[in-house]
């Protein structure tokens, strides 16, 4: 064991059990895996990605490249989580990852061995011959040692959330900065809220041995955290990683609450006027050869184990510390563990290698004057400088310039949208000079935002860095220790011509893992700058994109998962559907009635039942998804006239007509009817799958494009039920459910509109107008009342034996009588002329799409038309999907179609199959005989062309 | 310098210290017979197949940026050639063909793996559209399968169809002959080849404007000077609008955001790339193990490269209702391309009004797939002066005429492309 007698921000009193790679070991609440593992000893976790190199733990924080493992608690098992990120908890289940047979003897180090031929981008060079040598043989071994740890594929029972806060002043970072920031903006009395990654408040401070204030750091953030919860105003976010920031102050973050939470994961999105990005600093890794082997630490993780979490990381340690303040800091960390130092690397020496197989076991070097050093140890501590945490900065395009004074990429400006970078973020390091720039930012934000008056506040300087770096021996350095790309790698891109620095992204995979390269990016700047003797500022950077560190995808979607996804919309009708054993379907977001079926039939049974009902005495169909726009105003006429192509204007009031909207290209666009209930009144109904961009599309032409007119939109859609009674009877059954509603032939005739109380109560109004083909009443009833309209239909029905049908049934119909429908005929690329309806499009009046339905494409011959097709013997069916052609399948199964089907059924009424389709120059081969051949199906069948109406073509059923 | 296993063991043994570079920074002459602006997949491939097939290498390829690094580097790889129109079809399936051999054609491995892709349906009446798709391609002579219940299942066994779900999979159009290509390979693969025959590949080069006379190319401005060509590419995808703005030509295509993601990496589970239609989610699990996704447009004009998270939201909710697991994985990385779309959703490929400048662009977010068949003919119509037959329906003038090629009937609108 290596944990301290003493100290550390931990909870002795009780005791947490955990395995690592099935071995039970304990640790204290406030332990991270990571220093729980070190408390016990552990610290080779890993196995790198490429050459399987052994791994340790190399900070403290989300920046960790290597220790990555899999742990798994009651939900289930989480592949890559980093050890420094997971707060221990109690029967936590920790395991390597790509490691065979284990982390002490993996098979895979034998890569190391041709690590010179899998440099950077080594594959792009081979598995070229043969052809599809790669797919074939080279693509499933990569894949399968690719990738790092196994996804749990079991049903995942955790709860996730989504949840919205707003403030004036958001703080992201507990540290110096932020807590000072915080306290400021809370007690001028904004809105303030504070979030924090780690589940303690106090970043670098709880591992610092600095006064602030008169005050030790801990005993400094203990009273700055109560202020803050005593804060009715300030809202304090801990255990919670805002991970992006996006336009007009967005900040998204995920919280991972505690183990007794209800949700395992929270997405708060925040919305703040002014937004601090107090995220601190990153410590950068010393690059020299074998500087990846388990037991090089950075100084800071190694100040923090021990500080903070009571572990002592190594028992003899060498210090590698650019700068002399820290490297004193930690030799004093070191001392208090009771760590001795064996040596102290300076800047300008040259550390040229480390032992150990699988734990550092010592170092060497040659220091300026030329002199060798080696010394064992088994803890290097090491840090060439500090790396602002600007990645928010960056996310809305904030631009990093790198700075020779801090040797590090600043933020190129004091904002960025609503955010200013506070603290570490901006290059300042040193404790004292944080807690000022935390106030100074606070109330810059809030004169900013009218809380208070301007103060005069001094600026705190970024901190200056030593410009004298360590030098690097020759051998294998690592820069990104997540994906295995070293020195050479970068000098390989460079030699190659991968010159920028987003192209020696791309091409050695640096910064490309899940760290996103956090600690390495600063460092292969550097090395490119000295590779090519550049200035660094030359070298730019590539993006750093959102999340700043990997986030739950299960709280990402919170709880809109299976049905509860988008909400399904039901029409008013559902419930009795239900009763009377509906199958439903779901139809873009609608659940609608699909057909009735009776004890032990099929949909086609039932389909072929209702469609009889139908055309022999009386059906009802639930038409309530049809879009319905009441459409008002001094210009109602002119604007639907406007609209639609054919003339809608000479509609008396009462009457109703079907109308056709083109697209603005001259398309069509929907098809409905145009009802006028008075002078400057109307319903328009549109498609089920069209009518939100129906609605769109009006508005669009309401509010934007002629603002002159008088005309008042609203779509009530949801407020009316629609029930269409269908069939020979539907004239009695109207009688029936209201001997008072004037329903002869004459005084309501076809496609008219009556208003009115059936039976003297029920508020309806009542459309003749037809899609089956049969007479039709289409009766609207407020939602509320469906259920009674319904109740009295079906009771009022009985004795013509009332059937009430569903989608298949309509479709059926429909076919039967040649309407069209969206997604099959109007399918967006059809002229009023191809769908047999060129007469519509009015020559008298302007409207929408006039223009350019004139174009000499849309008019020319030799355009597809719709047409019917019966089979040639009047028996087989016709594959649904089949392409038409005048000649059979060739040997390979081609052939030149003409058009193809747009809907195939078996008509009962006919009592043999027909189709609809679409046919070139369709009209002009009527009679003629086809191919219709589906591949698919494995049938080529002969049809014969017809009109598209086969039943009933002239209507005479509908003037009864 | 032929890339090779052998190649790879040589200069292993030599330290990696020769290698050439793919492509050198050349100094900009002051004319070319032929200009490309634009250094992606599309302009690159231009130009090594008027190398390759036309023996046409004075020829400057200007890049604002670095190689690929648009839509190029941004897109997630899909390969395909389920399209109902022909135009579209043979177009696509063209390419197809050609990213077969690309690999070998080019000495460098674009990681061409005809993993399949797999169209899911979500109700009877979809997969009767998908069948007519299929149907189609067949008839045409590719191969296409409809897919149902178990061997739907058997073909992508992760599909979780169990429980509630808020859009049933009814089935599936399969083609197995797409995947996945790695996009970044595509842009060096094709640079490396095109510098090699001599052609100059010129980055961060802003284009600044066209020099015309008499309704003719007389040279392009540049950052770094001007150059004087009679022959010139615009391949500029989502800042199309911009560079043809400088050549006085308005196109009919707007920029809009289209977004994509990544998982972190584990263990390989997903062999197919997987569409889903209601609202769109398509995923595919690359070669180092992430899983990508992306989804239908943002929905609005912008040329920022960066969306909106509501997106991400909504992609991630719908490749859960397929892949439930995934809630159990970590967003790693998320980014937005300038999609360029047209008024027809379908590219603009051809002459244009100014003799001498011809256009490639609104390939939207489905240019990818066609790199190799576009830099072909594009090859083709500057190297001899002939629109192939390929192009004919991509011109410009089909929206003054009307022919055009709307894959989708969303119609005039972009954004719903």
């Amino acid at each position: 064991m290596t944990r301290l007698g003493r100290g550390g921000l931990i909870d002795r009193s009780s005791v947490l059990g955990f395995t690592f790679d099935d071995r039970p070991l304990t640790g204290h609440p406030g332990d991270t895996v990571a220093s729980a593992l070190l408390a016990n000893g552990r610290c080779l976790v890993a196995r790198s990605s490429k050459y399987h190199r052994p791994r340790g733990i190399l900070s403290a924080g989300l920046e960790e490249p290597s220790a990555l493992v899999t742990v798994t608690d009651a939900t289930g098992s989480t592949p890559n989580l980093k050890v420094t990120e997971v707060p221990l908890r109690d029967g936590l289940k920790v395991n390597s990852q790509s490691a065979w047979t284990g982390l002490d003897r993996d098979a895979g180090t034998l890569l190391q061995l041709v690590s010179r031929a899998l440099g950077a981008g080594f594959y792009y060079k081979t598995f070229i011959w043969p052809r599809n040598s790669w797919h074939r043989i080279a693509a499933p071994v990569i894949r399968r040692a690719a990738g790092r740890g196994r996804v749990d594929l079991s049903f995942d029972p955790s709860n996730y959330d989504k949840r919205r806060r707003h403030c004036d002043v958001l703080i992201v970072g507990g540290g110096a900065a932020g807590l000072s920031a915080a306290v400021t903006a809370g007690r001028a009395g904004a809105t303030t809220i504070l979030i924090e990654q780690d589940h303690v408040l106090g970043g670098a401070l709880l591992s610092s041995r600095d006064n602030i204030d008169g005050l030790p750091a801990p005993d400094w953030v203990e009273e700055a955290e109560t202020m803050l919860y005593a804060l009715s105003n300030v809202t304090v976010m801990p255990r919670t990683l805002a991970f992006g920031h996006y336009d007009h102050g967005l900040v998204y973050a995920v919280e991972t609450p505690h183990s007794d939470s209800v949700a395992s994961a929270i997405l708060w999105k925040i919305r703040a006027r002014r937004i601090l990005l107090a995220a601190g600093a990153i410590e950068r890794p010393v690059v020299f050869p074998g500087n990846d082997r388990p037991g090089v630490m950075l100084a800071g993780a190694v100040r923090s184990y021990i500080r903070r979490f009571a572990v002592a990381p190594g028992k003899r340690a060498a210090v590698a510390v650019a700068d002399p303040a820290e490297r004193a800091d930690t030799a004093a960390a070191l001392n208090e563990a009771a760590i001795p130092v064996v040596a102290e690397i300076l800047p300008g020496d040259r550390p040229s290698g480390t032992r150990g197989r699988l734990h550092l076991q010592g170092v060497r070097w040659r220091d300026a004057t030329g002199r060798h050093h080696r010394t064992s140890c088994d803890l290097l501590c090491v840090s060439a400088g500090w790396t602002p945490t600007a990645h928010l900065f960056t996310h809305l395009g904030g631009r990093l310039e790198f700075s020779a004074e801090t040797q590090s990429l600043l933020p190129s400006a004091e904002t960025c949208g609503p955010l200013r970078p506070i603290g570490g973020a901006r290059g300042v390091l040193i404790a004292a000079d944080c807690v000022d720039d935390g106030k100074r930012g606070a109330h810059l934000a809030m004169a900013e935002l009218g809380i208070h008056k301007s103060l005069k506040h001094g600026r705190s300087a970024p901190t200056p860095a030593t410009k004298r770096g360590f030098e690097s021996g020759r051998g294998s350095t690592f820069i990104d220790l997540q994906n295995d790309v070293t020195g050479a790698d970068v000098a390989l891109a460079q030699r190659e011509g991968y010159r920028d620095v987003e192209l020696i992204k791309r091409y050695t995979t640096l910064g490309m893992g899940t760290d996103q390269g956090k600690t390495s990016w600063t460092n292969c700047i550097l090395e490119i700058a000295s590779m090519t003797s550049r200035d660094p500022t030359e070298i730019g950077h590539a993006t750093q994109r959102p999340p700043y560190s990997p986030v739950s995808i299960g709280a990402l979607v919170g709880t809109e998962t299976g049905s509860r996804m988008i909400p399904i919309r039901r029409t008013p009708f559902h419930r009795i559907f239900e009763s009377l054993g509906c199958v439903f379907q779901t139809s873009g977001d609608w659940l609608y009635p699909r057909y009735f079926p009776q004890p032990g039939e099929d949909m086609a049974g039932a389909v072929e039942r209702e469609c009889a009902a139908v055309r022999s005495s009386l059906g009802c169909v639930d038409m309530s998804t049809l879009g319905k726009i009441d459409v008002q105003g001094r210009d109602a006429s002119q604007f639907l006239s406007r609209l639609y192509c054919n003339d809608v204007e000479t509609i008396k009031p009462g009457r109703l007509r079907y109308a056709l909207m083109l697209r603005e290209d001259g398309y069509v666009f929907d098809d409905g009817i145009v009802a006028r209930l008075d002078e400057n009144h109307y319903l328009v109904t549109a498609t089920t799958a069209n009518t939100s961009s129906v609605w769109r599309h009006m508005l669009k032409y309401a509010q934007v494009v002629w603002p002159d007119l008088d005309v008042a939109l609203t779509q009530v859609t949801d407020h009316w039920s629609s029930l269409s009674i269908a069939g020979p009877n539907a004239r009695n059954l109207l009688q029936a459910l209201d001997p008072d509603f004037c329903c002869s032939r004459d005084e309501f005739p076809l496609a008219a509109v009556r208003e009115g109380r059936l039976g003297g109560e029920l508020p309806a109004r009542v459309f003749s107008a037809s899609y089956s083909g049969e007479l039709s009443y289409e009766i609207n009833t407020p939602s509320g009342f469906a259920e009674t309209l319904f109740d009295r239909a079906v009771e009022a029905g009985a004795q013509w034996e009332i059937c009430p049908y569903g989608l298949e049934t309509l479709d059926v119909l429909r076919v039967e009588k040649g309407h069209i429908a969206p997604g099959t005929e109007i399918d967006g690329r059809r002229t009023p002329g191809d769908l047999g309806m060129a007469a519509m499009a009015s020559t008298e009046k302007d409207f929408l799409g006039r223009t350019l339905l004139q174009r000499s494409a849309l008019q020319a011959g030799g355009r597809e038309q719709l047409v019917g097709l019966v089979p040639q013997d009047r028996k087989t069916p016709i594959p649904g999907g089949a392409h038409l052609s005048d000649q059979p399948v060739d040997r390979n199964g081609c052939a030149k179609t003409l058009g193809h089907l747009t809907a195939t059924i078996k008509s009962p009424s006919l009592g043999h199959p027909i189709a609809l389709a679409f046919l070139k120059d369709g009209i002009a081969r009527s009679g003629d005989l086809l191919w219709a051949h589906s591949p698919v199906a494995g049938k080529s069948v002969r049809v014969q062309v017809t009109r598209n109406c086969a039943y009933d073509p002239k209507g005479t059923r509908l003037h009864v | 310098m032929t890339y090779s296993a052998a190649a790879l063991l040589g200069h292993a043994i030599l330290g990696n210290k020769h290698w050439p570079a793919i492509l050198n920074t050349p100094d900009m002459r002051s004319s070319y017979d032929v200009v490309i602006v634009g250094g992606g997949g599309h302009g690159l491939a231009t130009a090594h197949y008027l190398a390759a097939n036309h023996g046409i290498t004075d020829v400057a390829v200007i890049e604002a940026a670095w190689i690929g690094g648009g839509n190029t580097a941004r897109n997630t790889g899909i390969v395909r050639s389920d399209y109902l129109l022909n135009s579209s079809f043979r177009l696509k399936n063209f390419a197809l063909g050609l990213w077969n051999d690309l690999s070998r054609q080019l000495n460098f491995n674009l990681m061409y793996e005809p993993r399949g892709y797999v169209d899911l349906a979500h109700s009877d009446d979809e997969l009767e559209r998908f069948t007519l798709r299929a149907n189609a391609m067949r008839l045409r002579g590719a191969e296409a399968e409809i897919l149902t219940g178990d061997a739907l299942l058997a073909r992508v066994p992760q599909l979780d169809l169990t429980g509630e779900k808020r859009f049933p999979v009814i089935g599936a159009l399969a083609q197995e002959a797409g995947g996945v290509v790695r996009h970044d390979a595509v842009a060096w693969g094709f640079a490396r080849s095109a510098a090699s025959a001599g052609i100059h590949i010129i980055q961060n080069c802003p284009v600044t404007g066209f020099e015309i006379t008499g309704g003719r190319l007389s040279a392009v401005r540049t950052a770094l000077g001007r150059v004087a060509c009679t022959r010139a590419l615009i391949t500029v995808a989502g800042a199309s609008t911009a560079l043809a703005e400088m050549a006085g030509l308005d196109l009919p295509l707007n920029s809009i955001n289209v977004q994509a993601l990544v998982t972190e990496p584990v263990n390989p589970v997903l062999d197919a790339v997987v569409n889903y239609n209601a609202g769109l989610c398509y995923a595919s699990q690359t070669s180092k193990g992430e899983f990508v996704l992306g989804g239908a447009t943002d929905g609005y004009t912008s040329y920022a490269r960066r969306g909106n998270f509501g997106k991400i939201e909504d992609v991630l909710a719908r490749a859960l209702q397929i892949f439930p697991f995934l809630s159990r994985l970590r967003l790693m990385r998320h980014w937005a391309g300038t999609a360029d779309i047209t008024f027809d959703g379908n590219a603009i490929v051809g002459r244009t009004e100014v003799e001498g400048l011809m256009i490639n662009a609104g390939w939207g977010y489905s240019g990818f797939k066609a790199t190799p068949a576009a830099g072909w003919c594009l090859a083709e119509l500057l190297g001899t002066g002939t629109l192939p037959e390929l192009l004919v329906p991509f011109s410009l003038n089909r929206f003054e005429t009307g022919s055009e090629q709307d894959d989708a009937g969303a119609g005039p609108y972009p954004w719903l492309h």
